[in-house]
């Protein structure tokens, strides 16, 4: 083997060497790091904020599942879920995308959306098999803010529906909720949004929305009224039911309506309304203006009530007050006290909004109690009537009692003290009275054994009568009953002889017709011995075949 | 008298020689350098694979940056009818952790976490080493390069695990599987680090050991 020398081996053959060029390699680098850039500078400018939510429990949420959504967009979703420090709530960290940073303003408000089931909707289906979202509504605060505290449940108008808000004072809650339909002419025109109890806890502020166009028919005189359930009335015209819609039957609801007449002003933002328990009571006319009067009453009120009506022939005009006895020394009797209120209002001929003259007067002015006056030398009184046998309530009747003691009006007293009249049911009461009296006096105890004197003779007269009647009875009967009863029974075998069918008839028929026979036979015989005298002797020819 | 001394030349590269790739004739480099070809086969001839701690350089930084987007971004969305779910490679891991599959999880991190990291690591160290001329641990160098060029094509263990989701799962309004945005950056990573270890020459870790080979024999010219 010959050595091996690096001066045996071929040279390498040299090229010139050629231009310098970038190492190309370094554009992957180069590249690498612009879509890095690019990544990080989208990522940065995709991001949102982050916000914190206090929601009541953690429920339905799930870090980095449970997404926020607005108008069921995704928006952004949950990043954690953590206790707060005192654990009473849940505070969850939410990001969310960069274009809904305009979104997170101070009233924004959030929920959880899950499935919903109630009296009159079923909502949120889709999140079942989704699981729960968290929902959220733009609010129209300028301020941005970043931590929010979550609603209960689902509001149930969301800022940008059009429409108007309106409070409604209540006494009561009744079946009204959250959701509770309310309803102008039987249409669904909004909802209740929440109720708060006022801060003595004696009213309940009641929060509705009415949604475009239906607001713009609550007026500042609009009325509303507690729609739920039936209202059944029994009256002249017979049974009659009123409900609004049988969602409001079962689930409640509200109404409203603005009278006839009212001014159709529109009512302005939040405007405080009343709800009155029931339509008749919301539809009353307005008490724009309320007379005081007090009457006094010597005998019982007992079923008179607070709230009671005080009518004109069936017309009402106002009511009960105050119920109070009279302690005023120089009375010789305790009476009863009872403050009306009187609207004047509801006997105008026609009613007019802003106008406060009746019949033509001022109700302030001395027109006005001269012309009472006038009416109360003229007879009217005030009178306890019974409204109601059955159930013993009674009411204040205003009425003309033309023979009533001449009385005025007593002006000085505060308010006015207005002349009454007897009740009607207390007339009655002292006439029974009376009645009984009298009654009491009749000598009951002779009449009643005279009676029985007379009764007993009677008896006897009876007795005697009987007896003739019996006698005449005996008359009757015996020899012309019996005679007759031989004649029919006469009549009948002379019947039963002549008829065709008779036996007598049959016999007589059948010997008749021996009688022929017997006659034909002998005629036989004649014409034998004729043709054959010998016959006599020798008997019968034989017949000669 | 060093003529007669034994060849000491430790590597072709010492002794002035070229080995051609292609037809395997070795050949005497000239003096002048330059632009050399074979004088057998004409192919292109070099001592060393030519900027190959520059082109590594430029691979591994690409993969490292790379590297980020591939963990931070969904790798793989999700819609079904339960709603739509995006995951990183890490969530995915952590799902499959807290669903009790340990032994998936851990497979899946180290595939797909651990691996494209430790390389990116170990190339860092095997070209910065080189390029300071390191004449530590060579052997182990050497060794973990091909470690290195070895687990390579293993950790494209996601991609392969998406590329048939992505098939499979294709019920239209039922359940749909894409691919993300990360396994893209994933794939490019993989991609690219092997590329930079193909592109490493590990000829070089040996290079400074070589240089200092000839005064071996004698310590104390190695101080001269």
């Amino acid at each position: 083997m010959p050595e091996l020398t690096p001066s045996s081996l071929p040279a390498a053959t040299v090229e010139k060497p050629r231009r310098f060029r970038i190492p190309l390699v370094w554009i992957i680098p180069l590249v690498a790091a612009l879509i890095g850039v690019f990544l990080a500078a989208r990522t940065y400018y995709e991001q949102g904020p982050t916000i914190t939510i206090q929601f009541k429990t953690g429920e339905g949420l799930e870090p980095g599942k449970t997404r926020i959504k607005y108008k069921d967009v995704d928006v952004g979703q949950i990043a954690a879920v953590a206790l707060a420090e005192d654990g009473s709530h849940v505070v969850a960290t939410a990001r969310l995308a960069r274009q809904a940073s305009r979104l997170l303003v101070d009233d924004t408000r959030f929920w959880v959306v899950s499935a919903k089931v109630s009296g009159s909707s079923v909502s949120g289906l889709g999140t079942l098999l989704s699981g729960a979202h968290v929902g959220l509504d733009v609010g129209k605060s300028e301020a941005a803010r970043r931590n929010f505290v979550a609603l209960d449940t689902a509001p149930a108008v969301t800022f940008d529906a059009p429409g108007q808000v309106f409070v409604l004072q209540a006494d009561t809650l009744g079946s009204i909720s959250a959701g509770t339909p309310i309803y102008f002419r039987r249409i669904e025109a909004g909802q209740v949004t929440g109720f708060r109890l006022d801060e003595e806890g004696k009213r309940v502020e009641v929060q509705i929305f009415i949604k475009a166009p239906y607001d713009r028919f609550v007026s500042a005189d609009s009325r509303f009224w507690n729609a739920g359930g039936v209202d059944v009335k029994l009256g002249p015209e017979g049974v009659q039911v009123n409900t609004e819609s049988l969602a409001s039957i079962v689930a409640g609801g509200i109404a409203f309506l603005t009278p006839e007449g009212a001014s159709s002003e529109p009512a302005r933002r939040n405007q405080a309304f009343r709800l009155f328990p029931n339509r008749s009571e919301a539809l009353k006319q307005p008490h724009s203006q309320v007379l005081s009067y007090v009457l006094r009453f010597s005998e019982s009120v007992r079923g008179l009530s607070v709230g009671a009506p005080v009518d004109f022939r069936g017309i009402p005009v106002g009511e009960v007050t105050a119920i109070r006895p009279d302690f005023s020394v120089g009375a010789t009797d305790l009476g009863l006290m009872v403050e009306v209120a009187i609207f004047p209002g509801r006997m105008q001929i026609h009613p007019q909004p802003g106008k406060t003259t009746y019949f033509g007067k001022d109700a302030r002015s001395g027109d006005f109690r001269a012309f009472s006056d006038q009416l109360v030398t003229n007879g009217l009184r005030a009178q306890l009537r019974s409204g109601s046998l059955v159930t013993g309530q009674i009411y204040v009747a205003l009425d003309f009692f033309p023979s009533a003691k001449p009385l005025k009006i007593d002006w000085k007293h505060v308010p006015p003290l207005f002349p009454t009249q007897r009740g009607s049911l207390d007339e009655l009461q002292t006439t029974l009275m009376r009645i009984l009296a009298k009654l009491d006096k009749l000598p009951l105890d002779e009449i009643g054994q005279d009676t029985r004197k007379a009764i007993a003779s009677l008896g006897r007269t009876i007795d005697e009568a009987e007896r003739l009647v019996k006698r005449l009875d005996g008359l009757a009967s015996g020899d012309v009953r019996d005679t007759l009863v031989e004649a029919r029974s006469a009549i009948a075998d002379a019947r039963k002889l002549l008829a065709s069918d008779a036996p007598l008839q049959q016999d007589m028929r059948a010997s008749l017709q021996e009688l022929g026979r017997a006659a034909q036979a002998l005629r036989h015989l004649a014409d034998t011995l004729d043709r054959h005298p010998e016959a006599l002797l020798r008997g019968k020819p034989e017949e000669k075949p | 008298m060093s003529r007669q001394r034994p060849f000491v030349a430790r590597q072709a590269r010492q002794a002035g020689l070229l080995n051609c790739h292609i037809c395997g004739q070795l050949s005497q480099a000239p003096a002048g350098g330059g632009f050399v070809r074979c004088p057998r086969c004409r192919a292109p001839l070099h001592m060393r694979k030519p900027a190959s701690l520059a082109t590594t350089w430029a691979l591994v930084i690409a993969a490292a940056i790379l590297y980020i987007p591939a963990n931070l971004l969904p790798m793989m969305s999700t819609a079904s009818l339960l709603g739509s779910q995006e995951d990183t490679i890490m969530s995915g891991v952590i799902f499959l952790w807290q669903s009790g599959s340990w032994p998936l999880a851990a497979v899946v991190f180290f595939a797909s976490v651990m691996v494209p990291l430790l390389k990116i690591f170990a190339l860092v160290y095997l070209a910065a080493s080189a390029q300071r001329r390191s004449r530590h641990r060579l052997l182990q160098r050497t060794r973990l390069y091909r470690m290195v060029e070895f687990v390579g094509r293993w950790s494209m263990l996601d991609i392969y695990v998406i590329t048939i989701l992505v098939a499979l799962v294709k019920f239209q309004g039922l359940a749909t599987i894409q691919a993300g945005p990360a396994a893209v950056a994933f794939g490019a990573v993989v991609v690219l680090t092997m590329f930079a270890a193909m592109s490493f020459d590990p000829r070089l870790i040996w290079d400074p050991a070589a240089d200092s080979a000839p005064s071996l024999p004698d310590p104390d010219s190695d101080h001269a």
